[in-house]
């Protein structure tokens, strides 16, 4: 169903992309509704925070924006997003690190506005899992991280993502694989430390 | 540097990226060995749980894109645009705070009294009057003769009090004396007021004594006769309690005596019938 979509979605980008290159603002608008959840949520499944991701999403816009007209392939425009996309998220990432203090209460504030929604027993729990899952792909060494991401929430083949980040399609299944086993492990983890 | 000890297959095989003949050889090496099979189970036991992870519903901002007439867009104006946007943003929001500011009366003001911020008008910086030495001496006189008439005031409200006091005090020394005067009596007053008293004294008891007598002599007559009344009465009563007494003892002595008959007269009965 997801890849239904997504074909219509690309289907659709295609002729949009066109006419965005040629100048039109509102097809370029469309553009953006069609790709806007699928950035943010790529960035949010990065950052596991809803400002970071919104930012992010906001800065890959601006720059598909200013720079489409240089797009010469319309085919490549899903790599060229999320490359973009990508390249926006290890840069926030980067001044994150570098303002600690500042993205410690920022996730602080993410985490309890998400602990503010919703009350009943079970949508909290479902949350809770969520925040975790979350957590635990956050601490993934990056490249693993970007291939879960990739892979696993925006259903990117591996020559896809090959493209996208400029590896080997091996090098995009080992990294895959590990960050697949990696996780595995950490969920253990918690599901012991739950048990205990 | 990643380690390559990994089955390519088997992610084809999980993300659906095997031709249909591929799939069915994989699954049959997936039912042949265990190990593989575990190592799938173990990557989709991830995947499930990467799956509760879910999109985010998210609004899309609001944009300008999509405003103007595409006829007018270029590459060149696209980016005039970009740069301009914050600019423009910026020199509307002065002509806000212009606006609001004109309107409240907002006024900056730099001055050498120092920098000043608010609403209104300024309260200007007071010009202070400056006094002459002469100015000043004449202030100064004025006002201590101003005090100096005070205090002679003060001082005369203050002796007119004291004379009145020292009158009502003398007055009241005066009344004092007489008083004095008249407390002490002499010591001749004292032995007439004795003597008076004396001789009263005498008379009263003189007269108590009498009276006291008299009433005597009759309490005694009136108790004595009582309790020679008395007595007889109790003598009286004494002879009627052993004449009684007598009696009685009469008459017991006759009941002994029968008594003593009749055991005398049952015991020659008995002799007489044993006979």
């Amino acid at each position: 169903m997801t890849e239904v979509l997504e074909n219509i979605a690309l289907y659709h980008s295609k002729s949009l992309i066109e006419k965005s290159r040629k100048g039109d603002e509102r097809a370029y608008g469309k553009l953006v509704g069609l790709w806007f959840k699928r950035i943010y949520n790529f960035s949010l499944k990065y950052f596991a925070d809803h400002d970071q991701a919104m930012e992010v999403t906001q800065r890959t816009f601006i720059v598909v924006y200013k720079k489409i007209d240089r797009l010469n392939d319309v085919e490549s425009f899903k790599y060229w997003l999320y490359k973009i996309a990508l390249n926006h998220c290890r840069e926030e990432d980067r001044r994150q690190k570098r303002n600690g203090w500042f993205s410690i209460f920022r996730s602080e504030e993410a985490h309890q506005i998400r602990s503010n929604l919703g009350n009943p027993e079970h949508e909290y729990q479902r949350k809770e899992k969520e925040e975790m899952i979350s957590e635990m792909l956050k601490t993934l060494p990056e490249a693993q991280k970007v291939l879960i991401i990739m892979k696993e929430f925006e259903g990117l083949k591996f020559r896809e993502i090959s493209e996208t980040l400029n590896i080997s399609e091996n090098t995009a299944k080992s990294r895959l694989y590990y960050g697949l086993k990696a996780l595995k492990r950490l969920i253990e983890k918690s599901e012991l430390n739950y048990k205990i | 540097m990643e380690n390559q000890d990994f089955n390519k297959e088997l992610l084809d095989y999980i993300y659906g990226e095997m031709s249909a003949t591929e799939q069915k050889a994989f699954e049959q090496k997936l039912r042949e060995d265990s190990k593989l099979k575990s190592e799938y189970d173990e990557l989709t036991s991830v995947r499930e749980e990467l799956g509760k992870l879910e999109d985010k519903e998210v609004m899309e901002p609001f944009s300008t894109w999509g405003r103007r007439k595409s006829s007018s867009w270029n590459g060149r104006n696209k980016r005039r645009l970009v740069v301009f946007r914050p600019i423009t943003a910026v020199a509307a929001s002065l002509l806000i705070l212009m606006v609001v500011g004109y309107l409240t009366g907002f006024s900056v003001s730099l001055n050498k009294t120092g920098f000043q911020v608010g609403y209104g008008k300024f309260i200007s910086s007071t010009k202070e009057k400056v006094f002459t030495e002469d100015e000043v001496k004449s202030l100064l006189k004025s006002e201590i003769e101003k005090n100096n008439s005070m205090i002679l005031a003060r001082i005369g409200s203050s002796e007119q009090e004291n004379n009145s006091r020292f009158a009502s005090l003398e007055t009241s020394l005066i009344q004092t004396e007489e008083l004095n005067n008249q407390k002490y009596a002499t010591n001749e007053d004292v032995e007439r007021f004795f003597v008076s008293a004396e001789s009263k004294n005498i008379e009263s008891l003189q007269k108590y004594l009498a009276t006291t007598s008299a009433y005597q002599q009759e309490y005694f007559k009136t108790m004595l006769t009582q309790f020679g009344e008395f007595m007889q009465e109790q003598r009286s009563a004494d002879l009627n309690m052993i004449r009684s007494s007598f009696v009685e003892i009469k008459q017991s002595q006759n009941l002994q005596k029968k008594e003593t008959e009749q055991v005398i007269a049952s015991i020659l009965t008995t002799v007489q019938q044993q006979k």
